[in-house]
């Protein structure tokens, strides 16, 4: 799964965990256990108007490097966000999970890719809670491949 | 014109903001595809104009980020109007535009307020005739920063620390961004000066020679040493869309440099009443 080099797009049909910056400190604090393991989307979803979600395109990844050990040991094999990351952070996901970057600030396009979704935790955090969504034919770019190239 | 005509300038500028990306930014990227970029950088920015298309349709946000909505009044409009009117009908027109509910408490306490819906309102004493609005993501608004530079400091010293510091930041602002510079005064308005500068357009230079040549220095600079695209792609061109630099007179000793970026969204939208 997700063998693309960098630079690479792809199309992704299934199911996304959704975290964020508050989701990760909850779900840590918590030590939540998860069922299924998912590609998990940096992402924090408007909620509002004709698309399931809203709209819900990345956030920055960057912000979320100090979680990234703790999402490996989860099994995490793909995260999913937008920007550049440094090169410890590179270096910590080598060899256990690819990053593919959403294109940032797209937010309406990728609503549109949401078929539905459910909420798996947190509600109260609002576009922070934990969700399990399923999308289809969501475009991909390769950031980091798995050997570590980058193109971000 | 009165206080509802002001008003309905303040709302149509806000729903810009949050549903049409500005022109000026949409011809650079119509340019961006017209040169000779990669497969790559081209299909981010085709999805960028798709992105819009599909905003307006479904009544959606261009970004899920709707972020922190500010209102600039020119001192003389603020005058005329009551802010607390100007605050309480645009937060009431704001709950229509399917905002994302995007503040929490405060910097120390991490609790969704459950809406969004605080306009901060700014009265502008360097403008005349004018509102403007302008909403800023966290995508953009957390990779501002500060520099600060004594008297004996040269252009070239500012450049060089300008420059690093945009190219390490800027990737990460959904690029192609606009960056705004604002120097001298007090730390406020170097700031202010830096969000002022996000309204001009993109490919306008100030009107004074020697602050134009220093925005162009800045800007050629920039694409002269950055690598990075759309989405700050490595081995991308269409990067850094315009650098505009506003300032106010500064301290013997030395004086601050405030940087603002905005994506490609450009979330500055200014009207002449």
């Amino acid at each position: 799964m997700f063998e693309e080099k960098a630079g690479t797009w792809i199309s992704y049909t299934g199911y996304l965990y959704t975290m964020r910056d508050g989701t990760l400190r909850r779900v840590i604090d918590d030590e939540f256990s998860f069922n299924e393991t998912y590609p998990v989307y940096f992402c924090g979803p408007s909620f509002k108007g004709k698309l399931p979600l809203g709209a819900c395109g990345p956030t920055t990844t960057a912000r979320m490097e100090k979680f990234f050990s703790w999402l490996i040991d989860k099994g995490v094999k793909a995260i999913i966000g937008k920007g550049s990351l440094s090169q410890q952070a590179i270096d910590v996901i080598k060899g256990h999970m690819v990053y593919l970057l959403a294109v940032g600030g797209a937010g309406a396009f990728y609503g549109k890719k949401v078929k539905y979704y459910e909420t798996v935790a947190y509600k109260e955090l609002g576009p922070e809670a934990l969700l399990k969504v399923y999308v289809e034919d969501m475009p991909l770019l390769v950031g980091v491949d798995i050997d570590g190239n980058k193109i971000i | 014109m009165g206080l509802r005509g002001m008003l309905d300038i303040v709302k149509d500028l806000l729903y810009k903001n949050l549903y049409v990306i500005r022109p000026d930014m949409k011809a650079y990227m119509e340019l961006c595809l017209k040169d000779d970029v990669s497969d790559v950088e081209r299909r981010i920015i085709e999805v960028y104009l798709r992105n819009e298309e599909v905003s307006q349709v479904s009544h959606v946000p261009l970004c899920q980020d709707t972020g922190l909505v500010t209102v600039y009044l020119a001192s003389d409009v603020a005058k005329e109007l009551d802010v607390n009117i100007v605050k309480s009908e645009i937060s009431a027109y704001m709950r229509t535009l399917n905002m994302r509910n995007s503040q929490v408490k405060s910097p120390l306490v991490h609790e969704n307020v459950g809406e969004n819906q605080i306009p901060f309102i700014k009265v502008v004493s360097q403008w005349k005739g004018i509102v403007g609005v302008q909403v800023s993501g966290a995508g953009s608004e957390l990779q501002g920063f500060v520099l600060t530079f004594t008297g004996s400091s040269t252009t070239n010293d500012m450049i060089d620390a300008i420059v690093s510091e945009v190219l390490r930041r800027f990737p990460k602002s959904c690029p192609p961004v606009m960056v705004g510079i604002g120097m001298g005064g007090t730390l406020s308005d170097a700031t202010l000066l830096s969000k002022l500068a996000l309204f001009r357009e993109i490919g306008q230079f100030h009107s004074d020679s020697m602050v134009s040549q220093f925005e162009k220095d800045l800007l050629s600079a920039i694409k002269m040493q950055s690598n990075r695209g759309a989405q700050g792609i490595i081995g991308g061109r269409c990067g850094v869309a315009h650098v505009a630099v506003e300032y106010a007179p500064s301290h013997i000793a030395g004086f601050h440099v405030a940087v603002s970026f905005q994506c490609y969204l450009t979330r500055s939208w200014l009207s002449h009443v």
